[in-house]
């Protein structure tokens, strides 16, 4: 309901301009369910016949934000639109201080301050600030939509009830972005230009009437008249034909005949006004949330060893968390990459076994993996990416379930599955993913296939190694336990991942010393699919030093096409 | 049995074992005493047990297990305790430089569960020294196996050693006396095993570990020399393995030279 709201925020403007428009209480008809008495309903459908909320943020500052590195805020320095009139965009404190505006040139800045610092503006650097801002604020509501250059405009009256009304509401948003170093104006309106024209002016509505009575409120076409043309961003032609004419106010530009004004202007004009105050619907596209993460940072100083990389790829990950918290996300795998003077200079990978979105988990993996990092030149700049594999596990204590507490048994208690992983990933991360293997039981009969080293990480999303599914108690699975009843066979606890040939002396192998064999012969065939087909003998042996063996013969024929029994070492009984 | 008897804690000598029972609480063995200090876990063999003052490897020390070849016993000796522990608790048991791969069939036979064992290849001795304090401090492992020399003696024949090879050598290596005490003490914080495995030609030097066992074999027997062992009494178990048959034996007629 809420969502259909949204991307049609003005319904009953469709439903026939000849009916009066419905007040925001009442219950619209196709709304209601047809089995359900009405009289049970209110509190639900006057939710899908809420009007929509507008925040406009107006990042004034947002120029200089961007240029933020090159900026101190002692020097008086302004920002410069890259134009012939050599425009300022935005001031900082010191220069607004020695009377420098926007909108000035910089010739007559300069006359005014002679110490002044001019800084060239960065636009891509500008709307991706914006950006940033807002990937943050989709914590708060999920219709977010960037209106260019300087504004953010926000639908809130999904939030208002779990945010606890619209002050408290503003109030964390403001302290979320004062934390993120923005400096921001904003205003509420029932309509997005009216909130947009609103921030940018300075006059604004009370939020709480607002919610209340959302474009029927009394004051948004008083407020909204009050305003100078210049807020609409029409173009100069037309403002300035418009001044001409002694329009000077919205409210001017309203008196004026609808067709007259339509015929002269276009219709844009008429519509822009229709938006603004609630006549015309006003569809915004909101922004879509990434799927990846993707952050440079520009380091202080050079940096030639890595262990220095850590605060800078702290501030990475921080980053990282925060965008995962937002997205509700985790990830498997994170890449550093070095950027130095001359191209790369390094690069890193971090691998978890589970996803995880937790700061303090990489942390220690990254403590383990710095040192071992080899930077082949100076470091300017670092960069992190990662893309989104899993949902998040929140941080719920686990909860066992009734069978976890029906095997548990003394004092051994239940160990969450990403404890486990803990310890494999962080050896993983020193020693790396080769050194690091767990085994796995392959049902076969060929006794060198039987035993699975589990792969290392894999990028998709297969099981990285067979963990069973619940870590129960019990540490061998029924199945399992009952076919290796059946399987009375000697096995050794050791086995050679290549066989090695003995030496035969006297028609009897010898392994440091003549074998003696204790059991045997037990015959297994390869499988007849393969290309070296063969059969073997196994014998379970032992020689002079008591290491007890497990050897087998096999016959084969040599060039001269000589029938010959070889022995080989496969196992030894630990 | 009269309660004169009691008071003066008068024995018997129990029929079965020869040992002399004592009914006044009065009494206290030296055994039982040292058995108060942690948990025990069954060995699996009835005459290790007896020996072990406990009735068990006591899992909160540091075991040292000496061999002069890989495959005497050693696995053996410690698979039916492991298996006990895993019963118990969750958690990985690290094999760290084992000399070969564990089999996994045989390691079901056991009762482990092969998904269960973390198998470790470190370049170093260093390495391997720091994965165990790793696994002993993690709080998921039950127990760790180190096998000291294997790194020493190039014995690690895993192809993935390979790879490991185009990194940067490490050549730093760890002092046997430190790595022993530091075994012991992580042990003693933290519910993990460790069991160190070394060669025979060590017995002759002290070590930290509280518990020291010497597998000596020969094509006729395999006897167990418990060198040394806190609260208890060492003592030598002559073919230990004896009664223990891993699986049943196939018994096919002996036609073995006829092949």
């Amino acid at each position: 309901m809420s969502r259909r709201a949204r991307t049609l925020p003005y319904p009953d403007l469709f439903a026939g301009l000849a009916e009066p428009s419905t007040p925001a209480d009442t219950v619209r008809p196709e709304a209601v369910p047809v089995s359900a008495p009405s009289a049970t309903i209110p509190p639900v459908v006057a939710a899908s016949a809420r009007e929509p909320v507008w925040v406009c943020l107006y990042f004034p500052a947002i120029s200089l934000q961007a240029c933020k590195s090159q900026c101190d805020t002692d020097t008086p320095t302004v920002v410069v639109h890259d134009d012939a009139q050599r425009a300022i965009v935005a001031v900082n404190r010191a220069a607004h201080r020695q009377g420098v505006f926007p909108g000035h040139t910089l010739k007559h800045a300069l006359a005014l301050c002679a110490g002044l610092r001019s800084v060239p503006r960065d636009i891509p650097a500008e709307h991706q600030a914006l950006q940033q801002a807002a990937d943050q604020l989709l914590a708060f509501t999920s219709s977010v939509s960037l209106s260019l250059p300087q504004s953010l405009l926000l639908e809130v009256s999904g939030s208002l009830r779990l945010f606890a009304g619209i002050d408290a509401l503003l109030e964390r948003i403001s302290t979320q972005l004062r934390s993120a170093g923005h400096h921001v104006r904003h205003s509420v309106a029932p309509t997005p230009l009216a909130a947009q024209w609103l921030a940018g002016s300075g006059l604004s509505l009370l939020p709480q009437q607002v919610v209340a009575h959302g474009r029927h409120l009394n004051g948004l076409q008083r407020v909204l008249n009050q305003l100078d043309l210049s807020v609409t961003q029409w173009p100069e032609n037309t403002q300035a034909a418009l001044r001409a004419m002694g329009v000077n106010t919205l409210g001017d530009c309203r008196r004026l005949p609808r067709d007259g004004l339509s015929r002269r202007f276009g219709v844009g004009v008429l519509q822009t006004l229709g938006q603004a105050y609630g006549e015309l619907p006003d569809l915004r596209s909101f922004i879509a949330p990434p799927e990846h993460f993707e952050q440079v940072l520009q380091l202080d100083a050079e940096i030639d060893a890595a262990p220095q990389l850590e605060q800078a790829c702290m501030v990475l990950l921080a980053q990282l968390e925060q965008f995962l918290r937002e997205r509700q996300g985790a990830v498997r795998q994170l890449q550093f990459y070095c950027h130095g003077w001359r191209g790369a200079a390094g690069a890193f990978v971090v691998r978890t076994t589970a996803a995880t979105f937790r700061l303090s988990h990489w942390q220690r993996l990254l403590n383990a993996q710095l040192p071992r990092c080899v930077l082949t030149q100076p470091t300017v700049a670092i960069s992190l990416a990662a893309q989104l594999s899993d949902a998040m596990q929140p941080d719920n204590p686990h909860l066992p379930l009734q069978s976890d507490i029906d095997t548990q048994q003394g004092g051994a208690g239940l160990i969450d599955n990403s404890a486990l992983h803990d310890v494999l990933d962080q050896l993983r991360a020193r020693l790396g993913d080769a050194a690091v293997r767990t085994l796995r039981h392959i049902n076969t009969h060929q006794p060198e296939h039987a035993t699975g080293l589990s792969d290392t990480h894999t990028s998709d999303d297969s099981p990285l190694y067979d963990l069973p599914q619940s870590w129960s108690l019990h540490a061998v699975p029924e199945a399992q336990a009952a076919q290796t009843a059946t399987l009375a066979l000697q096995r050794p606890a050791w086995l050679l991942q290549q066989p090695r040939e003995l030496t035969v002396a006297q028609g009897q192998p010898c392994f440091q010393g003549r074998l003696t064999l204790l059991h045997g012969p037990e015959r297994i065939d390869s499988d007849w699919w393969e290309a070296y087909a063969s059969t073997r003998d196994y014998f379970v042996a032992q020689n002079p030093a008591g290491m007890r063996l497990w050897v087998y013969r096999q016959h084969s024929q040599d060039v001269a096409g000589e029938r010959r029994i070889r022995w080989w070492l496969h196992g030894v009984f630990g | 049995m009269s309660t004169d008897d009691h008071r003066r804690g008068v024995d018997q000598i129990d029929p079965g074992s020869g040992e002399p029972v004592f009914f006044s609480p009065d009494v206290w063995r030296g055994n039982e005493l040292s058995a108060a200090g942690g948990p025990v876990c069954d060995t699996g063999y009835p005459a290790l047990n007896a020996l072990l003052p406990g009735g068990g490897w006591p899992v909160t020390q540091l075991l040292e297990c000496l061999t002069e070849h890989d495959g005497v016993g050693e696995l053996r000796m410690l698979l039916p305790a492991l298996a006990r522990l895993a019963q118990q608790q969750v958690g990985w048991i690290v094999w760290i430089a084992p000399p070969y791969l564990p089999n996994a069939p045989a390691l079901l036979q056991w009762g482990l569960a092969p998904e269960r064992m973390l198998v470790i290849h470190p370049r170093c001795p260093a390495d391997a020294a720091w994965a165990a304090e790793q696994a002993l401090t993690a709080g998921t492992c039950i127990a760790v196996l180190l096998w000291a020399d294997t790194l020493a003696r190039g014995r690690a024949v895993v192809p993935a050693m390979r790879d490991l090879d185009k990194h940067p050598s490490n050549e730093r290596t760890v002092s046997m006396p430190k790595l022993t005490r530091r075994l012991q003490v992580l042990a003693n914080k933290h519910q993990c095993w460790p069991v160190l495995m070394r060669h025979a030609a060590a017995r002759k030097q002290p070590s930290a570990a509280p518990i020291r066992v010497w597998l000596s074999a020969s094509d006729q027997q395999r006897d167990l020399h418990l060198l040394k062992v806190r609260g208890g009494r060492p003592g030598v178990i002559r073919d230990f393995d004896a009664g223990i048959d891993q699986g049943a034996v196939i018994n096919l007629p002996n036609s073995t030279e006829s092949g």
